[in-house]
């Protein structure tokens, strides 16, 4: 098709063509038309197939609104042709229709499915046999949809980014109210956001050919320092964060002020075949032909129930479409457009509107009619015109979703045959323009000046000029009014004697308004029991053109009034957004120690740990525990919890926190300690070590740390001593430098005395180790020689690099967590949060020897702990080694007489002892020295001896040399 | 026994060792291809290859340096032992940033040859390799830290000064703008490699670089 001479205010470039494939055929179109108006160029008249029954669909809205124009756009399904922008070289592809968009034999189904699918047919078919709904459902799911993501993970990836905007004033809506709320706001000093669903700000200026207008205020905005995103669809409100989907990027607006300047929605007609391609709103045709200069069909019929269509007539007249017919369901219309168009000998039918359209795959005829209160044709008023386009308009429908969502209440207002929000904007909301109801361009504009005021007035912003000026404004407003409605209130659906088609409520989900008769007669009387169980409100348009029709067909069939019925509760998403793109980046926070890159070069087995990223071993971790047991190794222990507390009342404050006694801690020595809950369980571990008579350094467990510091600062503010804490987890990275050959490796780096005499078991030193000043621990976790060397992170590298060269004589190792878990299993030693867990006490947890219950003072836990030491204990943790080399599970049950009774923590097959060796917790009676329990481990038994010492060095000889 | 083992100033040649200090940044500086340099005993990204490339970043649209050398001290205490400050409020006096953290902890940020006298005059305890420190600067700034922050850091509520503990990339993290577009964003040292990678990401869109050490001055 031809495009039209030149239109005021087109969006197109004529000089500059785009060609992209729509379905492998090749388009041409323009710079500047969006898929839909270049494939409508093109000839396209059928752009999709309906959800449910296969029928062709053709451009309703050509404003993003409805459903009729999804396509896929280089792989990506639910893009709207109609206000996508069509690019140099996309891939266009057409939705849920096989083998092709013009030949769907899925159209079987509205020619037979109409009885077999009723509404809601999917809880009432399909249900026997059930081991065949796996099928059924990859049937259904093949038959309807909007469309199948892409298979591959490569053909889903897309970037998008989030970008947090605080304003003080966001402006959702860019027509004429809303540009001229962003205005006056700026102009008052306020940082204002507008946001604007459309290509270009303008909303029914541009549509009515008034783009220059549009065009200017828009710029006027934008050089006062208005943030103006568009194409970009505001997704919900959310507790004073709206979500605003703009190309990749998911804008979170947190504005102090919001004005909903959201407009109104045109609303279609209901009648049989009201979805036939040609069937187009006055708005839709009008874009078309003032934006992408394109005549929407040659010969017309108009049917409307206000001003709007008669106004859309003359504008089709003007681009050269035949107006055959014109139905207007006001009885008595009046103004300049229908003067026109009689003076044009165009018939005007008054009390009338269309009650059929005809046609197979798009309009052939529209069977216009005067109607009853019902929307029945009244008889012998019938008159059927030959057309290709069929111009509906059934009044505006304010969209109110954004205020509701915000916490307006939008109630039906009979003058107005719509819902509208009643009584008091939530605060801090504003609202301009005809979503208030307003139709009369003077009061529109002026309406987003006293919003655009109002918003900045309430951040403090203005002055007494402004605050007269706004006065005068609200009272010229509250004149401009209107005290009568716009228009006639359509019918539920019109009714010809003759038709038999279907009439459509919904769209998107294909729902008729006999499918909802169907549902109340079910029981499903309310609307939002009818939405549920017909989806009608529920698919991409997310009621912006079923919400008014659905209510209707539920009042005539309920008897109630509108007002009774109400609507569904609005809630995000207002536009449909791929989730990718609420996704966002992936973000995934990850600590690493300084030394981690060195691991990397080693070639770690890499795992999380607690929020680390770790070693869990380096390729051989039977070769890094020999290692350790006969040389030397040293391991990365940086994500072990760090804490310094200073201050005169440090011990003391250590003392309420833990079960044993620390303010006797000598300065320079260490002791293990358990920190408990208030019902005395076992929450942390670690060492403390006595800096000076002020300062303790305290160590905690790598995923502990976090709460331990907070468990620490929450009591300090409770008992307000005169302590500092402070963590210095990540301040200092840590080793762990162990085995027989350890001191050997030591000693050569440092003026620090080594011997065991000068620097023995559980003492702490501090001195440079190759230059870096250190704190030394010589503590055995792993229960050879060891000492913990703690320094300033920034030398990770350095100490890592001088530890294995100056231990490569010795046969030093690095070794990972999993050599680390099987070494200190050999000693018992517990892992906190692995063998205990959250009722564990060190009772039970063979750990009696750590609670104090002489100490003077109160500690955490101790009235439990005090309870606990009183009575028998019901469990015991015990070592335990099997015989026949199996190593069960970590998990397994521990049985006595065939029933649970325990469970095995840890479990390990240890080269250094030749056998398999674990942890578990078993019944009080078993936990003794030879003690024989089973073990049921995916269907195995297997046996166990207990023991309750060490199964290496159980007297510590080789920790202590 | 005292706190020297947290602060790497005191690092010092032994025994034919020379420690040198290294950003947690400093791997991924490295396979960017970063020029190093020593500098007050930390080994100093100088640039990335193209000094005068990253001077235009940081005037046109955004710089993304490592600083994880600065000397960051904190002092805690009571309220009234401290330096009175207007809370989220940072002031710079004797060449260094005073930032209230809460009434009763308060970081000092200064130059790395800065920090031992501070420490000893204050006193602080030394968290210099505890925090790492990004700078992001030039015009676009603003724009990198919304793609990874919900602070609001518009000149109307974080001015020169404003010093903003919260979230940066999912994170905890506090944010001071020193200035113009320059926001310096401290954060946990065990996070650097990630929040660099997140940082550098947002950045590179928006037609930011990376650049070497007092390129985005």
């Amino acid at each position: 098709m031809s495009r039209l001479p030149p239109q005021p205010g087109e969006r197109i470039d004529r000089s500059r063509a785009v060609t992209f494939s729509f379905d492998g055929r090749c388009v041409r179109g323009l710079e500047g038309d969006t898929i839909a108006s270049a494939l409508f160029a093109s000839g396209q008249r059928v752009f999709s197939r309906s959800f449910k029954y296969h029928r062709p669909r053709g451009l309703l809205c050509c404003a993003g609104q409805c459903p009729n124009c999804l396509v896929a756009v280089d792989g990506a399904p639910g893009v709207r042709a109609c206000t996508e922008p069509a690019r140099e070289g996309m891939r266009v592809e057409h939705l849920n229709a096989r083998p092709s968009l013009k030949w769907d034999a899925l159209r079987v189904t509205d020619l037979l499915g109409g009885r077999l699918m009723p509404a809601g047919f999917y809880y009432k078919t399909f249900l026997r046999p059930r081991r065949l709904w796996p099928l059924y459902e990859r049937v259904l799911r093949r038959a309807a949809g909007l469309g199948l993501a892409p298979a591959s993970q490569d053909g889903r990836r897309r970037r998008a980014d989030y970008r947090r905007r605080h304003a003080d004033v966001l402006v959702v809506g860019g027509g004429p109210a809303g540009l001229c709320a962003a205005l006056r706001a700026r102009v008052l000093g306020a940082d204002v956001v507008l946001v604007d669903e459309g290509a270009e700000p303008g909303g029914h200026l541009l549509v009515e050919g008034r783009s220059e207008q549009a065009r200017s205020l828009a710029a006027e905005a934008h050089e006062a320092g208005v943030e103006i995103l568009a194409p970009a669809a505001a997704l919900g409100f959310f507790d004073g964060l709206v979500a605003v989907w703009h190309g990749d990027t998911l804008h979170q607006i947190r504005a102090a002020q919001h004005v909903a300047a959201t407009g109104a929605i045109e609303q279609p007609l209901v009648f049989a075949g009201n979805d036939l391609p040609g069937v187009m709103l006055s708005s839709g045709a009008r874009r078309l032909a003032a934006l992408y200069a394109l005549r929407p069909g040659h010969t017309a019929a108009v049917a409307t129930a206000t001003d709007q269509g008669l106004e859309a007539a003359v504008a089709l007249l003007d681009v050269g479409v035949r107006i055959a017919a014109v139905a207007d369901l006001r009885p008595a219309p009046d103004g300049r457009a229908l003067r026109r168009l009689e003076a044009e000998g165009i018939p005007v039918l008054r009390g009338a509107t269309v009650v059929c359209a005809e046609g197979r795959n798009a309009v052939r005829s529209a069977t216009l009619a005067r109607v009853d209160g019902d929307g029945r044709a009244l008889e012998g008023s019938e008159i059927e015109v030959p057309c290709d386009l069929l111009v509906v308009s059934g009044g505006l429908s304010p969209a109110t979703a954004l205020l509701a969502q915000a916490g307006a209440k939008p109630a039906y207002e009979q003058a107005a045959g719509a819902f509208m929000s009643q009584g008091p904007l939530p605060a801090g909301v504003h609202a301009a323009g005809a979503v208030t109801g307003l139709h009369d361009d003077e009061a529109i504009e002026l309406s987003g000046r006293v919003a655009g005021a109002e918003a900045a007035h309430a951040v403090g912003l203005g002055d007494a000029v402004s605050h007269a000026r706004l006065e005068r404004d609200a009272t010229r407003l509250a004149e401009l009014r209107p005290a009568t409605p716009a228009g006639a209130v359509p019918p539920a659906s019109a009714v010809s004697g003759k038709s038999k088609g279907k009439c459509f409520a919904c769209l998107c989900e294909d729902v008729t308004t006999e499918e909802i008769r169907q549902s109340v007669e079910e029981g499903f009387d309310s609307i939002e029991l009818s939405k549920r169980y017909t989806t009608v409100t529920m698919g991409p348009c997310q009621g912006r053109m079923c919400q008014l029709p659905a209510v209707r067909v539920m009042a005539r069939e309920t008897g109630l009034e509108l007002a009774e019925v109400g609507t569904t509760t609005a809630r995000p998403p207002w536009s449909a957004v791929p989730l990718g793109v609420l996704a966002g980046r992936p973000l995934q926070p990850a600590k690493r120690s300084s030394i981690h890159h060195r691991h990397r070069e080693l070639g770690a087995n890499v795992l999380w740990a607690g929020g680390w990223r770790r070693p869990y071993d380096y390729g051989d971790p039977r070769a890094e525990v020999m290692a350790v047991h006969e040389a030397a190794g040293v391991i990365d222990v940086s994500p072990l919890g760090k804490l310094l507390v200073r201050g005169p009342e440090a011990g003391a404050f250590l003392d309420r926190l833990y079960p044993n006694r620390l303010s006797t801690l000598g300065p320079g020595r260490i002791r293990y300690g358990i920190l408990g809950s208030d019902a005395g369980r076992i929450m942390d571990d670690g060492t403390v070590c006595r800096l000076d008579e002020d300062a303790f350094y305290v160590t905690t467990t790598s995923s502990g740390a976090g709460a331990v510091d907070e468990w620490f600062s929450w009591w300090l503010a409770d008992w307000c001593m005169d302590v500092q804490v402070t963590d210095v987890t990540e301040a200092l990275s840590a080793v762990n430098l162990a085995g027989p050959r350890a001191r050997e490796v030591l000693d050569g780096l440092t003026a620090l005395e080594c011997s065991n005499e000068a620097f023995g078991y559980l003492d702490a030193r501090q001195g440079h180790v190759a230059g870096v000043p250190c704190l030394i621990l010589r503590i055995g976790f792993v229960g050879e020689l060891g000492y913990e060397i703690h320094f300033p992170s920034a030398f990770g590298q350095h100490m890592w690099d001088v530890l294995l060269q100056a231990g490569a004589d010795a046969g030093i190792r690095p070794f990972g967590l999993e050599p680390q878990r099987l070494l200190r299993l050999q000693k018992l030693h517990v892992i906190v949060g692995q063998d205990t867990d959250s009722e564990s006490n060190p009772y039970e947890a063979a750990m009696p020897w750590i609670v104090k219950l002489d100490k003077e003072d109160d500690f955490i836990g101790r009235w439990a702990l005090e309870q606990a030491s009183e009575r028998e204990l019901a469990t015991g943790l015990v070592g335990f080694q099997t015989s026949d080399g199996v190593v069960p599970t970590e998990g397994a049950a521990v049985l006595v007489d065939g029933a649970p009774a325990g469970r095995v923590t840890s479990s390990r097959f240890s080269p250094k002892l030749g056998h398999v060796i674990g942890i578990a917790w078993v019944p009080a009676e078993l936990a003794r020295d030879g003690a024989g329990i089973t073990i049921a481990d995916n269907g195995h038994r297997l046996s166990a001896t207990v023991t309750t010492k060490p199964f290496y060095d159980p007297d510590g000889t080789r920790l202590r040399s | 026994m005292s706190l020297d083992f947290l602060s790497p100033d005191l690092a010092r040649p032994d025994r034919g060792f020379e420690p040198l200090a290294r950003s947690p940044i400093e791997p991924s500086l490295r396979r960017a291809g970063a020029r190093f340099e020593v500098r007050d005993g930390w080994s100093v990204a100088i640039d990335l290859g193209d000094a005068a490339a990253e001077q235009e970043a940081a005037r046109s649209s955004v710089a993304v340096a490592d600083r994880c050398a600065l000397g960051k001290l904190e002092v805690t205490g009571p309220a009234s032992s401290l330096p009175e400050l207007a809370p989220g409020a940072a002031v710079h006096r004797e060449g260094a940033w005073w930032c209230p953290v809460t009434a009763e902890r308060m970081l000092v940020l200064c130059p790395p040859v800065a920090t031992a006298e501070l420490r000893e005059r204050l006193p602080a305890v030394d968290l210099t390799t505890g925090l790492a420190a990004v700078g992001i600067a030039g015009p676009r700034a603003r724009d990198v830290l919304a793609r990874l922050s919900a602070l609001d850091l518009r000149p109307q509520s974080t001015p020169e000064g404003g010093f903003r503990p919260g979230s940066v990339a999912r994170v905890p993290a506090m944010v001071l703008r020193e200035g113009g577009d320059r926001f310096l964003v401290l954060f946990g040292s065990a996070y650097a490699q990630y929040v660099w990678t997140a940082v550098c990401d947002a950045a590179g869109p928006l037609g930011g670089r990376v650049v070497g050490a007092g390129q985005d001055a």
